[in-house]
């Protein structure tokens, strides 16, 4: 008898105005009821051509640009713009601020992973519980960070050759303070989601993917590690002073969004470890920035690619200098945009309830997809 | 059914503890030193007019092209009560525009800017986006009133002779003073 | 500048044997070959040869380039548009930058998408971006710029345009 019937299918637009999106973001499903048969993903609502305003801004104004291009977690950002600079001129970055450089981007990790957990918890259900518990834990990182730099957010810390300026008094003590916080609201969000059955029920086996498609659409960060591809940029192609830590790399092994929830757990676990590293191994004094830097930096010609393990996954800069103080390309290659190419396929055969939870375990941050 | 029971026992232990909200427009958080919010003038108490002679170089080096400056000659040099040559003829920063960024005052020349460290600099809602250009009179009015503190009168004399990095450091950061 | 504060050049050491791989592996096409400032071989090829290289580099296991970490355009002006591919291999951990150009007057290159989904955005954004038709793309449709966008943004024909200043103005 339902073979009698005639059935179309529905396309239902999952606007760019919508709570669960994480932005401006538009899937248009084409639904069989309520299993998903093709998925469109639009783009471009928050594109404000960063690329072309980088090509007129210097060396330390295009640090501004690359702290809002990634607003989650900036300091992977800045630190991938002054690397590229750094490498093309051939400056040497003094050892003191590489590791408060470590130290930033490793708590800046924590807090973006901070956010991932509550948003991701409430997409799939528990609707305010866990976001207050990530934000509540983001609102440390937000306080050290402003004591040190004076901005929560957009920091413009970090320049080429080194730091903008030095570390406050009492630096030490404060990250430690906040890293034994942050350990108990790691343990607050284990307690929440980890082995609550409703949780698994809802992520286990959800949005799979094989490693070798991840490896083909050239997926990076926790998405492709949950597949089981132990690749991490911090430790395979080692860069600043990541090859002095003692650290793992965890690693999933079925694709779907639980072992990417787990991934993302742990690294956060790791994170604090390498911070406590840091803290212990760090010069007590030192410069910040090597002797005669420039006033007016200009880079000889020449181009480099510079990847950098962002919270998302491999965040590069592909900077190419014509002489002069302005880039004269600076393409922005950002995880979230690659990571999004394969939602098509990680969703299509899922119902329609599951799409939003494989959007959010992409941990999707919009201004880097569209810049 | 015990992955639940163990999540309820999280949620019942962040009951037990402090809560963090703060009741916010009766009471404000202390806002450390170091804190970023945007530029002002500073005026000069010893002469009696801004710091600032105009040169420019903060609306060159600024990457969103926030601000106007124009100078003009100091009527005070004729007289003999001033040092400046030029002095600052109108000043305008769009603080809608503005994106905190602090180079304006790394390149200055004259420690004429500083980044606003008090609770006025943060607290700045207006009805039209317009209302957020701030003129002359409106960036010199905190610092006239005595609220921010130049960077030389704060770190004291025997602290100006430091390298220069670290200068710049302590004028970036230390030198508005409290409110 | 850069001299006084320098280490010693990385690009002339490094030989990571890359070059020779290649043209061991395509005996028939022209390659030229350079290091950008990391060490990392740079590879030029001919456009009617990019997407054989391309296809080689992911299939052929001596090869093995199979992770494609960037794709994007750069606009050489009178040149035309260079067409960058940043490849990695995970297992040897080298990297290459292979890259090909479309003249200004005959603005092509072949899609890889069709055996390389992992370029699909990537070729729409750049070819939205410079105007570089990808031949053979299934889908190329404007990924971040409106439907009706005319010009193409990121070549340095079209300058960026001056803010309006409202500093001093009346607009009441």
């Amino acid at each position: 008898m339902v073979a009698d019937f005639d059935t179309i299918d529905i396309n239902i637009n999952v606007g760019p105005q919508h709570p669960s999106t994480h932005g401006v973001f538009r899937m248009v499903l084409t639904v069989d009821g309520e299993l998903v048969r093709d998925l469109d993903a639009v783009v471009g609502y928050l594109h404000r051509g960063a690329e072309k305003l980088l090509e007129n801004q210097d060396y330390r104004q295009g640090i501004g640009i690359q702290d809002r291009t990634e607003y989650l977690a900036q300091f992977p950002a800045e630190q991938s713009y002054v690397m590229a600079a750094e490498k093309l001129g051939g400056f040497v970055v003094p050892e003191r601020a590489e590791y408060v450089r470590v130290i930033c981007v490793e708590l800046n990790r924590i807090a973006s992973h901070f956010m991932f957990m509550g948003a991701y918890g409430t997409d799939v259900g528990v609707f305010g519980t866990s976001f207050i518990y990530g934000f509540r834990e983001r609102e440390r990182v937000y306080r050290f960070f402003e004591e040190l730099t004076g901005e929560r957010m957009m920091y413009s810390y970090f320049r080429v050759g080194g730091l903008a300026w030095e570390v406050m008094d009492g630096f030490e003590e404060k990250a430690r303070a906040l890293l034994q916080e942050l350990k108990r609201g790691i343990n607050d969000i284990n307690g929440l989601l980890t082995r609550n059955e409703i949780f698994i029920a809802r992520t286990r086996h959800v949005g799979e993917i094989s490693a070798e498609r991840a490896i083909e659409y050239g997926l990076s960060g926790p998405v492709l590690r949950s597949t089981g591809v132990r690749w991490d940029v911090r430790k395979d192609e080692p860069y600043s002073v990541y090859d002095r830590f003692d650290f793992d790399v965890p690693v999933g092994e079925f694709g779907d969004c639980y072992d990417r929830y787990m991934v993302r757990l742990e690294e956060m676990r790791q994170a604090v470890r390498i911070v406590e590293q840091a803290l212990d191994q760090m010069p007590k004094s030192g410069p910040i920035m090597p002797e005669k830097m420039p006033r007016m930096l200009r880079l000889p010609a020449g181009e480099v690619y510079v990847p950098v393990e962002s919270a998302r996954g491999e965040y590069g800069v592909y900077l190419v200098s014509r002489g002069g103080n302005h880039p004269w390309r600076c393409r922005v290659k950002s995880p979230c945009f690659t990571n999004l190419q394969a939602l098509r396929e990680m969703t299509v055969g899922e119902y329609v309830a599951d799409s939003v939870v494989i959007l959010g375990s992409i941990d999707l941050v919009l201004s880097e997809v569209d810049r | 059914m015990l992955g639940v029971l163990r999540s309820m026992l999280t949620t019942l232990s962040t009951t037990m503890r402090r809560p963090v909200t703060r009741q916010y427009p009766e009471s404000h958080r202390p806002i450390p030193e170091r804190e970023r919010a945007f530029p002002l003038l500073l005026w000069d108490h010893g002469v009696d007019e801004p710091y600032c002679t105009g040169c420019q170089a903060c609306e060159r080096a600024c990457p969103c092209k926030c601000m106007t400056v124009t100078m003009k000659d100091n009527p005070r040099q004729a007289e003999g009560t001033s040092k400046r040559r030029k002095i600052v003829d109108t000043f305008w920063i769009d603080y809608g525009r503005c994106m905190r960024c602090n180079i304006c005052v790394e390149v200055c020349n004259f420690d004429a800017i500083a980044m606003n460290n008090t609770w006025t600099g943060i607290e700045l809602s207006a009805y039209d986006r317009h209302d957020l250009v701030m003129d002359l009179d409106e960036l010199l009015a905190l610092s006239r009133a005595g609220g921010i503190v130049p960077w030389a009168e704060y770190v004291g004399e025997e602290n100006q002779k430091l390298p220069p990095r670290a200068v710049q450091a302590a004028r970036t950061l230390a030198g508005r003073g409290p409110a | 500048m850069a001299e006084e504060s320098a280490q010693s050049s990385p690009s002339a050491e490094v030989d990571d044997g890359v070059p020779e791989l290649f043209q061991r592996s395509f005996p028939d096409v022209t390659f030229q070959a350079g290091r950008n400032a990391a060490g990392q071989a740079i590879l030029s090829v001919d456009r009617k040869d990019a997407a054989r290289v391309l296809r080689g580099c992911k299939e052929d296991p001596s090869l093995g380039f199979d992770y494609l970490r960037n794709l994007c355009g750069v606009d050489l002006e009178a040149q035309g548009i260079e067409v960058v591919y940043h490849l990695l291999n995970m297992r040897t951990k080298q990297n290459v930058a292979i890259k090909t150009v479309a003249p200004a007057d005959d603005c092509w290159v072949e899609a890889i998408t069709p055996f390389w989904p992992g370029a699909n955005w990537h070729e729409r954004e750049t070819r939205e971006m410079f105007g570089v038709e990808f031949v053979g793309h299934p889908d190329p449709r404007n990924l971040l710029l409106d439907e009706d966008m005319t010009i193409h943004p990121l070549l340095k024909a079209h300058p960026l345009a001056d803010i309006e200043l409202f500093q001093g103005v009346d607009v009441f």
